[in-house]
């Protein structure tokens, strides 16, 4: 963690929206990096600012109604946000690559599947159509369909399948850093397993770096070598796996883990976290997480703290974090 | 999808037969006597009877309207007219090309400046490009064809003199009443690409396309166009039946001799064959555009032609 020379380096990264007259806050310094063949979790609630960043990665924020205001976006060595728009289409879908939160949607319902894959193939390796054709055919395979469905439409495949045909074309050009955001929200809890195995197995054969972006702390548990856990476009704790399960320091993150249900132990209702994330056009003066904490002191209230150093694997926004921790094993958060 | 295209080439019939019986019936009703007209106020009494028996007005109704649509739909006899004798199949053959020129060759110039407009007006939405492009829509839509018709006649068959103000001949004769012809359906088609464009193009599918480092030209061409495509094809069917109707006026300001005048002077004359045969004929045309307006939209969208091609299927396992 935290070495300038990663594969990937975010730093201070921060985008804000115009909508309506009003800026909204998206991503607010987020700082991260992330090493080749490893996968980084981001963990956090619907509108936490979590695809903002894969797809400012990407350079694919909505234009004009998104700026990235500051920061650097590192990927080895090069900063992609200095890139030309003729260099960053060579990035996209060859160097990074993204897959799609819905594949009901992302897939172009009037093209060949096949031929969706071939044309990124096609575009970044300058075949042929016909070799590319048989690339694609082999990814195909790859991800576990058919090749002689190369011919068929979207309308044609389950769910499962798209999102296996989204990855296939995300993995078409073996890209360096892939972007998963929330690869399986939209499928069913068998085919999760499924797709979730797929992309570990690809990962590793390609030595691959991965984002994969979920709110699902069951999928990082099994997937992620770091965690950074997102909040109000803010990362509030950021570590290596073991660190942020086994000893989460932030409020937050303590309150993120005592929402899943314990099965061992008979429970009538699920702990939640009391109130709703902050208006991101008028986020909280000082720590964005203040209003909902049952720790929050009048000085957090004040003034935003800062990534503290927890230990070599863990950094954590939070000044009451050592205290917290300490408490924690004695009582109920 | 043959299945498919047979099964609505025979759906055809009736909608023809509907169109005859109809255009019969509202001509039987509509006053006015053609032996009148064709023997001036001067004839007797007698004169009259005669010449009504001679083209058969005397008959019953029913007896008429079954001979009408014997001689149109089994011997393909449109009859003649009342007052020149001349058959009106041939009349229509010799006029019905020039309409169709007309009319397809301002389809042409309506799609292809008002699809290009209202692309580049979607894809540079509240831009410069996109405000112009919906002023010029927006006067397409407001400007009636037949003034507009009268205003080139004025300034370039009679003032610039670069065009023939009437008649028929060679390309010369089609320019004025094509661009006039045109405005009407450039501006709905420019409206309707740039809504159905604006739909898709924040679609998931495009920001995938451009995740795979497409350039925004291909994004918009392979991606978002084709799947825009399809309200745009049915509004251009909708489009096509009105510069139809939009010609019968135009020509009449151009004395352009095509089917349109052909049918306003023939009702104006009460000369019955004429009349129906001409609304038969452009049936039959609405008929069959209709028909390639649905080909075009299964040839876009595979789903449409899955589901034609499924419906084909249910009949027969209904039949079994």
């Amino acid at each position: 963690m935290n070495s300038e020379k990663a594969f990937l380096n975010i730093e201070d990264l921060v985008v804000e929206y115009v909508s309506g007259g009003k800026t909204v806050h998206a991503v607010n310094g987020v700082t991260f990096d992330l090493e080749k063949g490893k996968t980084l979790g981001l963990v956090g609630e619907t509108g936490a600012g979590k695809t903002t960043i894969a797809k400012a990665i990407l350079r694919l924020l909505p234009e004009p109604q998104a700026t990235v205001k500051n920061g650097r976006i590192m990927l080895d060595g090069d900063d992609l946000l200095t890139f030309p728009e003729t260099k960053m289409r060579n990035v996209r879908g060859n160097v990074v690559t993204m897959v799609f939160q819905d594949p009901m949607t992302a897939l172009n319902p009037i093209m060949k599947v096949g031929d969706q894959i071939a044309e990124v193939i096609k575009k970044h390796q300058k075949l042929e159509n016909k070799t590319s054709r048989e690339l694609a055919q082999e990814m195909l395979e790859m991800v576990g369909i058919p090749s002689a469905r190369y011919d068929e439409y979207p309308h044609q495949f389950s769910g499962g399948m798209k999102q296996r045909v989204v990855i296939a074309m995300a993995l078409a050009c073996n890209p360096q850093l892939l972007l998963a955001d929330e690869p399986t929200t939209a499928l069913d809890v068998t085919i999760q397993a499924q797709v979730l195995d797929m992309m570990e197995d690809l990962k590793n054969k390609y030595n691959t770096a991965m984002i994969l972006i979920t709110h699902d702390l069951g999928v990082v548990g099994r997937m992620c070598d770091d965690v950074a856990v997102i909040y109000a476009g803010e990362v509030l704790e950021y570590g290596t796996r073991k660190e942020i399960f086994l000893n989460p320091c932030h409020p937050y993150t303590i309150g993120l883990f005592g929402a899943i249900p314990d099965l061992s132990v008979s429970t009538r209702r699920l702990a939640n976290i009391e109130g709703l994330p902050p208006d991101p056009t008028n986020l909280p003066e000082g720590c964005c997480f203040s209003p909902r904490c049952s720790y929050a002191t009048d000085e957090c209230r004040k003034n935003k703290p800062s990534l503290q150093k927890i230990n070599d694997d863990h950094l954590c926004r939070c000044p009451l974090a050592e205290q917290i921790r300490s408490g924690k094993n004695g009582g109920e958060v | 999808m043959g299945r498919f295209v047979l099964k609505r080439i025979l759906q055809m019939i009736p909608v023809l037969l509907m169109v005859a019986v109809l255009i019969f019936t509202i001509l039987y009703f509509v006053p006015g006597d053609p032996a009148q007209i064709m023997l001036g106020s001067t004839a007797t009494k007698y004169e009259l009877q005669q010449m009504r028996e001679q083209l058969g007005l005397t008959r019953p109704f029913l007896v008429q309207l079954g001979d009408f649509l014997y001689q149109t739909f089994i011997k393909f006899d449109l009859g003649k007219s009342y007052l020149t004798g001349a058959p009106v199949g041939a009349e229509i053959a010799a006029r019905l090309p020039r309409t169709l020129i007309l009319g397809v060759a301002s389809m042409v110039l309506a799609f292809g400046i008002g699809i290009p407009l209202g692309i580049t007006a979607a894809i540079h939405q509240n831009g410069w490009g996109d405000r112009i492009s919906m002023i010029i829509a927006l006067l397409g839509v407001s400007i009636p064809t037949f003034w507009l018709a009268l205003m080139f006649v004025l300034l370039f068959a009679l003032k610039l003199r670069w065009f023939p103000s009437s008649g028929i001949g060679g390309f010369k004769y089609y320019v004025l009443p094509t661009v006039s012809l045109c405005f009407g359906g450039l501006a709905t088609q420019a409206r309707q690409s740039r809504s159905s464009m604006l739909e898709v193009i924040r679609a998931d599918y495009v920001v995938t396309a451009r995740a795979k480092g497409l350039s925004e030209r291909e994004v918009i061409m392979r991606h978002a166009l084709p799947n825009a495509l399809n309200p745009i094809i049915t509004l251009a069917g909708n489009n096509l039946a009105v510069i139809f109707g939009g010609s019968i006026v135009i020509e009449n300001v151009f004395s352009f001799p095509g089917i349109g005048q052909y049918m306003i002077t023939a009702i104006n004359q009460r000369d019955y064959p004429i009349v129906r045969g001409c609304v038969v004929m452009l049936a039959i045309v609405f008929a069959v555009i209709m028909l390639l307006v649905d080909i075009a939209y299964a040839f876009n969208d595979p789903r449409i032609k899955a589901r034609y091609e499924n419906s084909g299927r249910k009949t027969k396992v209904k039949k079994a």
